[in-house]
């Protein structure tokens, strides 16, 4: 296997505690835990050593998205040749759990109506399978990685096997009351889903979790590397190779006539020492991600329109828009409770449009403001009334997250660079454009957003933060799943069209990404490959 | 590196807050070095600063603006700062 990220590490567990031999093979390394005693513990900027302040961050500062992580790459190690943020603002980390490591562990299914096809029968994305073909997996991945969650009786979010989550706090519950005439069948509220991390000696007590795009510590939420991996480490039919870069697989014609081929080889480099290594295996899966996958492939099959004539193609992400403002009604109050998870709370509805209604999912996320970027609207206040104000802002932000479904378009894409990285590999150039209709969503959330935090007493001004394509983080399209081999990469049971035992499984896979985040779907196929590869070769054996 | 703590000490009279941040300033010429935008002004202040020179003379106002909210930010995102509040 290759990767361990949301679905490698997922198939990695079902296959190693089925028997499997097991071989796993991870750029980078194990990213190191920080799990306290303390289930509350909390780093803050200055904790952590940078105070939130990175290359790009600008003085007077004002809100963004800073990008921290600790596990990001460096220039010459990236996937992709440099791209400006407001083409394609390409989030990557090239270490075990790989971009999970980012995740806030929101964990969704995907409804009925997300698997059904839409447009017409030539529509080079659609799903070749239904939600019945995902419901048990769902079931087996939520209980695997402690999702929380209540049963609330949502077409667009159906229910799952939840642990209790926790209850809402008194800034969700001031949302919800100052909005509750807007809240109905397009528009309502339910108790967030989320995988999280179990603390020690505690059977239900979740633990907080930092928005996306912040060095979020492991241990948190769920991870691979700390909640399944210490259970097949010591296995002798599993292993996990760090510091291992796969840079290309090797074919083998199985059956001239119809093209059919083999994966006989991988080779790798080791990144520390720069040695190649070369691996045979009975069964091949990819599982690198929506832009890493389809480099590993148009690099090892590029030459061959045959194989790689759909990779890389549709690629997709989700399109969001982030508001936030300090609510008055919570200033001058005193802090009665410790924030949690940070999102209890998830809205969830229909964004009315001239067309079709548009299906949407938005975190209401608060915690306290520890990066002070507010500074800019103080910035007229003398230095005593400042920090009054700032002690204020601090406890009483609120921030809303949309997300919508992307439109798959082919011009949105991954190619081969003449550009190389440190091992010598092809970095891939990103084509990406935002449609018409998720420049739309954007327009209609932020209408929603500013009336919703203004209903919550949202002072102003209501700030909207710069989200640009690729800052959803969620990279789909570009390794679809499809019935037929001229639309798409893989079947339905995630095999390259046209190899024998080659496989992909991760988010390249999904053929159309819908409003909801994909990581649970992303792990319920892992399972349910999972499940079929461990049916087909213990059969075959 | 050089030896900043003289100079980060210097370039933080800028600030309103140094009596608050001043125990951070050891780690401060490393955030400056990683700044785009902050790399080049200490640069200049680190190459120019006498005891003599005062952070006026080497930059221009608008300059000065950047590094005021710099320290300004630093205090605010500092335990200093959070230890003001009174979090469960």
């Amino acid at each position: 296997m290759i990767g361990a990220g949301a679905g490698g590490g997922i198939l990695a567990y079902r296959l190693a505690m089925a028997g499997e031999d097991v071989l796993v093979l991870c750029s980078g390394k194990i990213p190191k835990s920080s799990e306290s005693s303390n289930p509350v513990n909390e780093l803050s900027p200055e904790e952590q050593g940078h105070f939130g302040i990175g290359p790009e961050t600008r003085f007077p500062a004002t809100p963004e998205i800073t990008h921290l992580s600790t596990l990001f790459p460096q220039p010459d190690e990236k996937s992709s040749v440099p791209l400006s943020k407001e083409i394609f603002d390409h989030y990557q980390i090239h270490h075990v759990n790989g971009l999970q490591n980012l995740w806030n562990g929101i964990s969704l299914r995907y409804s009925e109506s997300d698997f059904l096809n839409q447009g017409s029968p030539d529509n080079p994305c659609q799903w070749p399978i239904q939600y019945k073909d995902l419901e048990h997996h769902y079931s087996e991945v939520e209980q695997l990685t402690n999702v929380v969650g209540n049963s609330d009786h949502l077409a667009m979010f159906p229910d799952g096997s939840f642990l209790p989550p926790r209850e809402p706090r008194d800034i969700d519950r001031l949302f919800i009351q100052r909005n509750r005439s807007l809240f109905g069948p397009h528009l309502f509220y339910f108790a967030n889903r989320k995988a999280i991390h179990l603390c020690e000696n505690s059977s239900h007590t979740s633990e907080m979790s930092e928005i996306c795009s912040h060095d979020l510590h492991s241990g948190r939420m769920y991870r691979f590397s700390t909640s399944l991996l210490p259970s097949i480490k010591k296995r002798s039919n599993f292993r996990l190779r760090e510091h291992t870069r796969v840079i290309k697989f090797s074919s083998t014609v199985t059956h001239a006539p119809s093209g059919k081929f083999s994966v006989s080889e991988v080779t790798a480099v080791d990144e520390l020492t720069g040695e190649l290594i070369r691996i045979r295996a009975d069964v091949v899966i990819l599982c690198a991600g929506g832009i890493e996958s389809p480099r590993l492939l148009l690099n090892s099959f590029g030459d061959d329109p045959n194989k790689t004539a759909q990779v890389g193609l549709y690629l997709q992400d989700s399109p969001r828009l982030i508001m936030t403002s300090s609510l008055l009604p919570l200033w001058f109050k005193p802090i009665k409770e410790h924030r949690g998870y940070g999102d209890h709370l998830l809205l969830g509805g229909e964004l009315p449009s001239s067309e079709e209604p548009v299906p949407f999912v938005a975190h209401v996320w608060s915690d306290f403001v520890k990066l002070p970027q507010y500074l800019h609207t103080l910035r007229l206040a003398p230095r005593f009334l400042k920090e009054i104000l700032a002690r204020q802002i601090y406890k009483s932000a609120m921030v809303l997250i949309f997300q919508g479904p992307s439109v798959p378009s082919h011009k949105n894409r991954v190619s081969l660079s003449n550009q190389r990285d440190r091992f010598s590999q092809p970095q891939v150039n990103i084509h990406y454009t935002l449609s018409e209709k998720e420049m739309e969503f954007i327009r209609l959330s932020e209408i929603l957003g500013r009336r919703l935090l203004k209903n919550a007493g949202g002072l102003p001004p209501i700030l909207r933060l710069p989200s640009f394509p690729g800052a959803g983080i969620h990279y789909s399209g570009t390794c679809r799943m499809s019935k037929d081999p001229d639309k798409g990469v893989v079947d339905e049971n995630l095999k390259f069209f046209g190899a024998t035992n080659l496989y992909v499984c991760d988010g390249s896979v999904i053929p159309v990404l819908s409003k909801t985040h994909p990581t649970l779907t992303i792990m319920a196929l892992a399972h349910r490959l999972g499940d079929h590869l461990i049916k087909r070769y213990t059969q075959s054996q | 590196m050089v030896d900043s703590s003289h100079h980060i000490q210097r370039l933080l009279r800028l600030s309103p807050y140094r009596s608050q941040i001043i125990r951070l300033a050891d780690r401060l010429p490393k955030i400056m070095e990683n700044n785009n935008q902050l790399r080049p002004l200490w640069h200049r202040w680190i190459s120019q600063d006498t005891n003599a020179l005062q952070p006026q003379q080497v930059f221009s106002s608008d300059e000065i603006k950047i590094l005021r909210s710099f320290f300004e930010y630093l205090y605010f995102a500092s335990n200093s700062f959070k230890s003001t509040m009174k979090i469960p």
